[in-house]
């Protein structure tokens, strides 16, 4: 076998008295993709920043990092300038904020050459050209003079790539680098990558808490949990006979399918909506012209049955979340109708008094409460939609049960938001939701900022509740695994219109419109039989 | 929360402490009256008698100083007062109509009074109903107005993108509600301290306005007039220069470093990582 | 980007326009009229008549605002009363002190202020991060007109290195003109490089923060160029704002300073004009401060626009 890219000897992290990663010890192949999973506070961010010794200031550091034999914690700041960029290069989740807003894209991916390799200005900005056409970003259509802002997300990751590869390093380290796009741009994304290992023989550290992303992409796998590696193994062996619980748990989570119950007869009608056109007044072209009307929403036409579980499927921008606002009341629509139960509105806004029946939960569990109110306070807000909201003991009463029904306890009523962790900030909101006994909820990604064992979790309250609450959702995500594991039908949009809509199983297993088709193939998977085999041999 | 205070709050609050202290002490008693004129007695050095010696005037520089502290802080907080009652509402009006037209009417207001310094307010205020402590008030207040009107807006806007905001509208919560509801409580710490550095900077222009004579008017003593009025005899009192200087630095330096400390206290952010 | 200068310049445009209107109005409810209140209670009737009419007094307030708008962009401020002379050949004799000591204090608060602030981030929580912000702190404390008494106690009476006041004129030569306006501009730089180093430092702390900075780095930039050559301009564009912000306030301390150090600028005029009730005077000084502040912040709006790339929209 040959000698090890990199090897990490008993690497130990400490930050402000807090073990952020403890004692671990991984071993990457030339050539090699190796993945790093874990969820998040699992110390596989900070395991890759002590390598790059790019650690936060007082961040104590212990063990070795061996880059072809050679100890990089043993070099001096001056030499391991030497080894970033041109031995190692790395990149980050965050695309949108990863390079400098004022600088042009060839610059940035020339000013690695020219830092370590000296290279003239000009002869760096054609090296610079032909790495950016490598990753997908030819000159002839995205000029060096570009600045960040004028490209996408995935367009920036992919600038993020060039200027990392510039040097052709021995080892590329990518740190949740697609967890931001979304999934077709990360299919694109991550064929760039295995393609870049396979030109050269250059290792990559990719570290993702998202395990489809690895099934598809490493061949050997470390998973980290507060701090440790527990269990290092080959891709497929890990899939199919993992040795760790925590593995397990994090399998079984990931793929986490909640009980549901069918159901009875064919209920009536709850929610129509009826060629909805959304618009938004974009901003003036010329100081005295109009302002140019965009419009997110284009004649979408559905409807959800009291109980049913539909699912919203789209990538950002395609006009979801607009969708949603409508039907809440917080925008009028520019036409069509909108009709809930025995009430309908047809090209204006939502009244409360149709309101009252629908409530929403938010994708950010920190940013959904304001951190001045107590818990009772937050909870009892949706009352503010009924004319006679209950008062005094009788509210209490009704904030407590909401939130007992969602596993929460009556004494965290007095409590302020910022002594909840996030998974149980997002069962205060479904509370929130649920204190007005609504027949509808939407679930705006819902569940999206949540590691996977919590999301399982929310997942599993949500189908029970809508069992004993008899709730219909409307599941609005980006993410196809989720929306199929809880939904009925499912509705695919894009560009503000609905392409293609079904039952989830139908819709998911043989979609007929080209865009469903490109979404399920972009959406990384481990294969069926490595997890049929897990559960054979339980 | 029993999170120990900043040090530079302590200093800054002590030392703001000192001085609104005399300020409400020299409404009921000073070591002299500063309207006895003495002129036997004038640009005497310090003395058991006159702790900090006596201006040309004989009047005990104790006393006036504590009198000038009243007239600054009181110019000061009303001033204060003005920019907050105006510009703290136009903020939040702003910020909840945002990219409309009453958010670009507030915002393009906010920099036409920009364009106006305190000190341009004032002369032309004086020019035509003359000088008086009256005037530098409505003058450093009119100044402070756009002031508060965008750390408001600024601070609103941050909290309105908020999914809380987005949460309490599906409640059927209307614009003026969410305003005082939410933003307000939210950017209430943010005002505090912008109130505090307005505050030490009211005391600044003041200082200045009645140094040029733009501001109180003899016999009232301010920091600022006693410091005119020492011009002149600089070079043999020079006691007369400083002592009122000192003043003035001492109280605008507590200012700052309670609000400071205050930013560094209250910013939920630095809090949470606690 | 030739857009965005336009509609910069379009808002100045506008600016003008309003601020004209406020000052006219202000002047308008002056008590009485005008001439009546320039020569006080016990001016002939005939006299005041005659005032009248040479202030041009006649018809409607849309008429005179015009005739005064009008005026002035031909150039013609009006006559000053207490002088007898044309208000446009007074403030430009005057502005050749103003403007240069403006000028010169900018210039001295913005060399000192983005090297220290630059200093102190570098620095962060060191000792020498602390000594600048506590001289700081005590910078922004003292009042510019004391600070500039103080600096004459010193460099002038004691030292005698520099005179204690008056300006010898451009005529006299450069030098002895630049050495009085000196003291002056060291004592309005010094509060406002406070400020300015302080606003620097947190504007290059802040952009320390970024990921972009993580990826210079991660990119193998020692931590000194990655300060100079991603840190340094980002945090230039806030430092730029208050800037132009501080402008006004040095204008309205030069106005100040003048006093202390008995220099003829347009400090001296605009009081003399308000003690003399020469309201021709006192309405084209202040016209001309606020002209000079708008003109200031439209060149850090254009300056703000070659700085950051995303306010050009490519149209």
């Amino acid at each position: 076998m040959s000698p090890p890219r990199l090897a990490i000897d008993n690497l130990s992290v400490r930050i402000g008295g807090i073990d952020a990663v403890r004692d671990v010890s991984l071993s990457i192949a030339p050539g090699q993709i190796f993945g790093v999973a874990g969820e998040s506070g699992s110390g596989k961010s900070m395991t890759a920043l002590a390598v790059m010794g790019l650690l936060p200031d007082g961040a104590l550091r212990g063990g070795a990092a061996r880059l072809d034999g050679e100890d990089l914690f043993a070099l001096d700041e001056a030499a391991m300038c030497g080894v970033r960029g041109r031995r190692i290069g790395m990149i980050f989740q965050e695309p949108m904020t990863a390079l400098n807003p004022v600088r042009t894209i060839g610059a940035q991916v020339a000013e690695t050459l020219v830092i370590h390799a000296g290279t003239s200005l000009s002869e760096a900005r054609e090296i610079a050209a032909a790495k950016l056409d490598r990753v997908g970003l030819p000159a002839a259509r995205y000029g060096l003079d570009r600045y960040p802002h004028e490209l996408s997300g995935g367009q920036r990751q992919r600038v993020m790539i060039a200027q990392a590869i510039a040097l052709q390093p021995a080892l590329l380290i990518a740190d949740e680098p697609t967890t931001a796009l979304d999934v077709t741009t990360q299919a694109g994304i991550l064929d760039l990558m295995g393609g870049l290992v396979e030109d050269g023989d250059m290792s990559l550290m990719l570290i993702t808490h998202d395990l489809a992303v690895l099934a598809e992409l490493s061949s050997r796998i470390a998973v980290m949990q507060q701090g440790l590696v527990v269990e290092t193994a080959d891709t497929e062996t890990l899939f199919r006979s993992h040795r760790h619980a925590y593995t397990g748990r994090l399998l079984a989570a990931s793929s986490h399918q909640p009980q549901r119950h069918e159901q009875p007869g064919s209920p009536a009608p709850l929610l129509s909506v009826e060629d909805l056109h959304i618009g938004y007044r974009g901003r003036r072209s010329s100081l005295f012209g109009a302002p140019e009307m965009t419009e997110a929403v284009r004649g979408v036409s559905f409807t959800i049955s009291e109980g049913e579980s539909v699912g919203l499927v789209g990538e950002s921008g395609c006009g979801k979340s607009t969708l949603a606002r409508a039907i809440l009341g917080l925008q009028a629509p520019r036409a069509g109708s909108i009709r809930l139960g025995e009430q309908a509105v047809t090209g204006g806004a939502v009244p409360a008094s149709m309101r009252a029946a629908m409530q929403i939960v938010f994708q950010d569990p920190y940013g959904s409460f304001n951190p001045r109110h107590r818990v009772e306070r937050l909870v009892a807000e949706p009352f503010h939609l009924l004319a006679d909201a209950p008062q005094g003991a009788a509210r209490k009463d009704a904030v407590v049960a909401a939130l007992e029904a969602v596993g929460m306890t009556a004494a965290d009523a007095d409590k302020y938001i910022h002594e909840f962790s996030g998974g149980q900030r997002q069962r205060i909101a479904i509370a929130r939701a649920l204190v007005i006994r609504p027949k509808l909820i939407i679930l705006d990604e819902a569940v999206s900022a949540l590691d996977v064992s919590i999301r399982a979790q929310i997942l599993d309250l949500l189908a029970e509740l809508r069992d004993s609450h008899g709730l219909a959702y409307l599941f609005i995500s980006h993410d196809l695994g989720v929306v199929t594991s809880i939904t009925d039908r499912v509705m695919v949009m894009k560009n503000g219109e609905i392409v293609e809509h079904g039952p989830t199983a139908d819709v998911m297993g043989a979609p007929a419109h080209d865009y469903t088709r490109e979404l399920v193939a972009a959406r990384p998977q481990i294969p069926p039989e490595w997890s049929q085999d897990r559960k054979a041999g339980r | 929360m029993t999170a120990r205070l900043p040090l530079t709050l302590v200093v800054g609050l002590a030392l703001t402490a000192v001085f609104v202290a005399a300020a409400l002490l020299s409404l009921v008693w000073t070591p002299h009256a500063v309207e006895s004129l003495n002129i036997a007695a004038r640009l005497q050095p310090a003395s058991a008698e006159h702790l900090l010696g006596t201006d040309h005037f004989g009047r005990d520089m104790l006393s006036m100083l504590m009198v000038g502290a009243r007239t600054s802080i009181a110019v000061a907080i009303v001033a204060v007062g003005i920019g907050m009652a105006l510009g703290v509402p136009l903020g939040l009006l702003a910020a909840a109509n945002h990219g409309g037209v009453i958010d670009d009417l507030v915002m393009r207001g906010n920099d036409l009074v920009f364009a106006f310094p305190a000190l341009v307010i004032a002369i032309l205020i004086t020019a035509v109903f003359g000088p008086s402590a009256f005037n530098a008030i409505l003058a450093i207040g009119i100044f402070n107005t756009p002031v508060f009107a965008r750390v408001t807006r600024g601070g609103a806007l941050a909290v309105w993108t908020q999914e809380f905001i987005l949460a309490a509208r599906v409640s059927g919560k209307g614009v003026v509600r969410i305003s005082l509801e939410h933003i307000l409580p939210n950017i209430a710490s943010l005002l505090i301290v912008q109130g505090t550095i307005q505050f030490s900077l009211g005391i600044l222009a003041e200082a200045g306005l009645s140094y040029v004579g733009l501001g109180a008017q003899p016999p009232l003593p301010s920091w600022g007039r006693m410091l005119a009025d020492s011009q002149t005899m600089i070079s043999f009192a020079p006691h007369l220069a400083v002592l009122p200087g000192l003043a003035i630095i001492a109280t605008v330096l507590g200012l700052n470093l309670t609000g400071d400390g205050l930013r560094d206290h209250l910013d939920p952010r630095l809090r949470r990582r606690r | 980007m030739l857009s965005y200068i336009l509609s910069r310049l379009v808002a100045l445009a506008l600016s003008l326009v309003v601020a004209s209107l406020v000052i006219f109005v202000m002047i308008e409810l002056v008590p009485g009229d005008p001439a009546s209140f320039m020569l006080g209670l016990n001016a002939a009737p005939d006299t005041v008549a005659a005032l009248r009419a040479e202030l041009g007094l006649g018809g409607s307030p849309v008429e005179r605002y015009l005739r005064w708008v009008g005026g002035m962009l031909q150039g013609d401020f009006g006559t000053s009363y207490t002088y007898r002379a044309p208000v446009a050949e007074l403030v430009t004799a005057r502005l050749a002190v103003s403007l240069p000591l403006a000028l010169m204090a900018l210039l001295l608060s913005t060399l000192i202020a983005i090297p220290v602030g630059l200093y102190a981030a570098s620095r962060r929580g060191r000792p020498g991060d602390w000594s600048v912000m506590g001289l700081t702190q005590l910078g922004i404390a003292i009042p510019n007109f004391w600070f500039a008494m103080i600096l004459v106690v010193i460099f002038a009476i004691n030292l005698r290195w520099f005179s204690a006041g008056g300006f010898p004129g451009w005529d006299q030569g450069i030098w002895p003109s630049l050495k009085a306006l000196t003291l002056p501009a060291v004592a309005l730089a010094l509060p406002q490089a406070s400020i300015l180093a302080r606003v620097m430092r947190s504007a290059v702390l802040e952009v320390l923060g970024q990921d972009y900075i993580r990826t210079a780095r991660a990119k193998g930039l020692s931590r000194r160029r990655t300060l100079t050559d991603h840190a340094l301009r980002n945090a230039l564009i806030p430092v730029l704002t208050i800037i132009g912000l501080q402008f006004s306030f040095l204008i309205a301390g030069a106005i100040i300073i003048e006093n202390v150090f008995f220099l003829p600028g347009l400090g001296r005029l605009v009081f003399q004009g308000i003690t003399q009730r020469d309201l021709i005077v006192v309405e084209s000084v202040v016209m001309l401060l606020v002209f000079a502040v708008i003109l200031v912040n439209f060149l850090v709006d254009i300056a703000y626009g070659l700085a950051d790339p995303r306010l050009r929209r490519r149209s």
